[in-house]
């Protein structure tokens, strides 16, 4: 009798599972294709960069500096999709502890399309728990220090050239500087973000050091505030060197390749000695 | 009634419950994913201002004598676009002498930021390595898994109820992965991409072999075991990958191996089970791991590039192969099959350069071909287990592919170049043949001669020189094999003769003069131009020669009766394909 019952039962659990099952799970398969498409577009986008980066010519006559995308398809679908699913399945995303995930495809993406009032708008919306995604949390608190980069960089790579635009470029660099050191703060010592976040802090001192020349300042004027970015790389390439080594245990010499490509491109001297871990 | 409703609403609350957890698992699975991010836009390659950075500082010592560099860093605000390059290029060559004298003697100097590491940096999890929510691998593609689980829930029955047989094979996979173990530091891991290819693996050869699941507790064995030992054995090879090439062709190849072994177990151990006889249960699903990761360790080897050589379906057959040759000969490839790997990589590298002369696609075949034909007969055809390139069958086949690689010479009659099917159903008769009479490659002569390859050289070069452009290629495979199985049978037709002409070439260039030559009468070349007719002509005299006649006056009885039976079609007198065995039989017997 009891097999009997149980002979029943189970094609109809079986059904009721897929169709439950299909239903349920939309929005995360959503959400993970435009998290996909998404990392996809980024890395189209880096590996353009990194074939650059031996590139001289580029940066010296400045074609580099505008970072106009060659496709932005990637960008515009995770956008597009994220904006949808946020606007009809909230509520579900935010049961699930997905809502920030979201919120970070959708304002890196629109970021990337240049479209920088509606990232940081999506960046500063709610979205619940912190603890629940730590990088999630810490990216949405960069969106808009990100595009002060964007907007620095490209006011110097424009044709008008004045000490008005170089303070403009300087107060954004300083407030992204001070909203990574923010985001970084936040974060376990060991958190793969902190590389990336090195990485924004080093690309906002490379702006700082270039736009004195760039917005025609000569003399001191051009002098002292390119020596003050590079003090400040100094202290964060230690940092950078610090956490590569106590953090991520890259412990091989010569020192991650990172290291040296950051240090080429501040016209800084390879550093010789290990750094020291705290016990 | 009340039971029907009771037994809907259980199946709705499980049902619920299920789809409950589904559904958590795989929203903590998307919030854990990796995600690549972008870098804002900046100034990512040297410029102007670095240069005068560097040399305000590190680099000043640069500027004393040099004149034009001197010009550059005064200037260096009003520049032209070629200074301007010339500057950052005198920079770049200043910091990169710099660096080298900087290095202490004997190290390695610091290479350009890969693309790979220079990926890895930009690459981010939700949460960190090791810390409470970090999550596994299986952790990490389990979303993945999930829906792969959904997709395949009608197509493998039980495949997610722990109590049915299929269920417990998935449950041993899962088990599997979850239990992979990392290094402590390491950079690059397993993908789970790769996960997924596995999962997919399993479920499809539970459909598709449901034998393997019937013996449930060495099913579950085999799957837990090869899963674990693949994935350790990637994961290390990942590690010591020097590229994120190297690192997707391990897995990639970990991807297709993964499956061949499975359906190799269900086809060998799990149908076959005589071949493995003596073995007991825990020692056959080493074997096949143990094969498994001595393969995928052959990767090692990147010059040979094992990875892009095989099809998932010469993968297996060789998988096949070299299982039942280890189950067969431990003491040549290991209790564990652990000298599996080196095999199969000294056969495909003994063979590589010739095959791949003649055509894309022939390689992974001839290995098949040399596995699948050998692993009976291992320790007659492997005289030295640590010298696998011995391997008397791989031996064979190189003194024939150079032969069969060669272009036609110039003036030869028959033109056509031998393609990969042609060499490839060749080298199947050959290896046959070899295997039969091993003699061909183990006496001291033909280590120094390779007789098989003179052969075959001497057979080709009579159908190109005697035979006419309508013989087909498929005709003149078939008139080598059998040309060389006379010779196994009578080794005297594999000889020179006083005239330095092997005895079955010129037998078989009498044979394709009568019917394709230019004087060939027309009746004959009529009825002997058919493909059947000639290669039943050839193999009868091919026969009957392998059996009896005089060495030195052969040639002169075959042409003999050759043009007797030609004579007698011209003149249009009844003949029968009987008849003309005995006719040749008294030909080969006659005096003087």
């Amino acid at each position: 009798m009891k097999n009997s019952w149980r002979r029943r039962s189970l094609p109809l659990c079986a059904a009721a599972l897929l169709a439950l099952s299909g239903c349920g799970i939309d929005h995360i398969r959503t959400l993970r294709e435009a998290e996909q498409t998404f990392s996809r577009a980024a890395e189209q986008e880096n590996r353009l960069r990194h074939a650059q980066l031996a590139d001289t010519g580029q940066g010296v006559s400045g074609a580099a500096l505008t970072g106009d995308l060659a496709d932005s398809t990637g960008y515009r679908v995770a956008a597009e999709m994220t904006g949808k699913l946020i606007r009809e399945k909230r509520a579900e995303l935010e049961q699930d502890k997905l809502l920030c995930t979201a919120y970070v495809i959708r304002a890196f993406s629109l970021w990337r399309l240049g479209e920088f009032a509606q990232a940081v708008e999506t960046s500063r919306q709610p979205c619940g728990d912190a603890s629940a995604a730590p990088r999630d949390r810490a990216l949405l608190r960069v969106v808009d220090a990100l595009v002060g980069i964007d907007e620095s960089n490209a006011r110097i790579a424009n044709k008008e050239r004045s000490e008005a635009e170089y303070q403009t470029t300087k107060t954004q660099i300083d407030q992204a500087l001070a909203k990574f050191a923010d985001a970084d703060a936040g974060l376990a010592r060991g958190h793969p973000l902190r590389a990336y976040l090195f990485a924004a802090r080093f690309a906002a001192l490379r702006v700082a050091q270039v736009a004195p020349n760039r917005e025609g300042l000569t003399g001191t004027a051009e002098s002292a505030p390119r020596t003050e970015a590079l003090a400040r790389v100094d202290e964060m390439l230690l940092e950078y060197r610090r956490y590569l080594r106590c953090q991520l245990r890259l412990t091989g010499i010569p020192e991650h390749t990172s290291v040296s490509h950051w240090a080429t491109l501040f016209g800084k001297k390879l550093p010789v000695n290990a750094v020291a871990c705290d016990s | 009634m009340p039971a029907s409703a009771d037994v809907v609403l259980f199946a709705i609350r499980s049902a619920i419950r299920v789809n409950e957890q589904v559904r958590r698992g795989f929203a903590g699975m998307v919030s854990a994913e990796e995600i690549h991010l972008p870098l804002p836009s900046f100034p990512s390659s040297p410029s102007v201002e670095t240069a005068r950075t560097y040399y305000e500082a590190d680099g000043a010592q640069y500027l004393e004598g040099d004149a034009k560099l001197r010009t550059l860093f005064d200037r260096w605000q009003q520049l032209g676009e070629a200074e301007a390059l010339e500057f950052v290029r005198c920079y770049q060559e200043h910091w990169a002498l710099d660096a080298a004298n900087a290095a202490p003697a004997g190290s390695v100097l610091a290479a350009d930021l890969t693309w790979d590491d220079y990926r890895a940096l930009l690459t981010v999890r939700q949460w960190q390595r090791g810390g409470d929510k970090s999550p596994s691998l299986l952790q990490r593609a389990a979303g993945t898994l999930i829906e792969i689980a959904v997709d395949y829930h009608l197509q493998v029955p039980g495949a997610v109820n722990t109590a049915s047989p299929n269920g417990k094979l998935v449950k041993a996979f899962l088990e599997a992965i979850d239990e992979v173990q990392f290094a402590e530091g390491s950079q690059h891991m397993l993908g789970t991409r790769l996960v997924d290819a596995l999962f997919v693996s399993v479920l499809e050869t539970l459909r598709d072999h449901p034998e393997l699941a019937a013996d449930s507790e060495r099913g579950r064995l085999l799957v837990k075991t090869v899963a674990g030992d693949l994935t350790g054995k990637a994961q290390k090879l990942i590690e010591a990958a020097p590229d994120q090439l190297a690192r997707d062709r391990v897995q990639d190849f970990a991807a297709t191996l993964f499956p061949s072994l499975l359906t190799s177990a269900a086809a060998t151990v799990v149908a076959d089970p005589r071949r493995f006889i003596g073995l007991g249960r825990q020692a056959q699903v080493d074997l096949i791991s143990g094969v498994g990761t001595a393969i995928l360790g052959s990767l090692q080897d990147r010059k040979l590039g094992l990875e892009t050589l095989f099809s998932r379906e010469t993968l297996e057959a060789a998988v096949r192969a070299v299982l039942v040759a280890a189950a067969r000969h431990p003491q040549l490839l290991g209790a564990k099959g652990e000298g599996a790997g080196k095999l199969v990589a000294a056969v495909a590298k003994e063979l590589g350069d010739d095959a791949n002369v003649i055509g894309p696609g022939l390689l992974p075949e001839l290995v098949r071909l040399v596995l699948e034909k050998g692993a009976e007969n291992l320790d007659i055809l492997l005289p030295d287990k640590n010298q696998p390139e011995r391997h008397l069958l791989a031996r064979a086949l190189k003194a024939v592919l150079p032969v069969l690689a060669a272009k036609p010479p110039a003036g030869a009659k028959w033109k056509p170049a031998l393609r990969s099917e042609d060499a490839l159903a060749l080298a199947e008769a050959l290896l046959d043949e070899v295997v039969r009479n091993p003699q061909w490659v183990t006496d001291e002569a033909a280590a120094k001669s390779p007789r098989l390859g003179e052969v075959v050289g001497a057979v080709l070069a009579a159908l190109r020189n005697e035979a006419g452009p309508r013989l087909r290629r498929e005709s003149a495979v078939a008139i080598l094999a059998a040309a060389v199985e006379a010779v196994g049978r009578r080794l005297e037709l594999g000889v020179k003769d006083a005239q330095g002409r092997h005895v079955v070439a010129a037998v078989v260039g009498a044979i394709v003069k009568t019917v394709h030559g230019d004087g060939a009468a027309l009746e004959a070349a009529w009825l002997f131009a058919r493909e059947e007719a000639l290669q039943r002509l050839t193999q009868l005299i091919l026969d009957e020669i392998a059996q009896a006649g005089e060495p030195a006056k052969l040639l002169g009885r075959v042409q003999a009766f050759l043009d007797e039976a030609v004579e007698r079609i011209r003149k249009g007198t009844p003949w029968w394909w009987d008849e003309l065995a005995p006719l040749l039989r008294e030909h080969l017997a006659k005096g003087g």
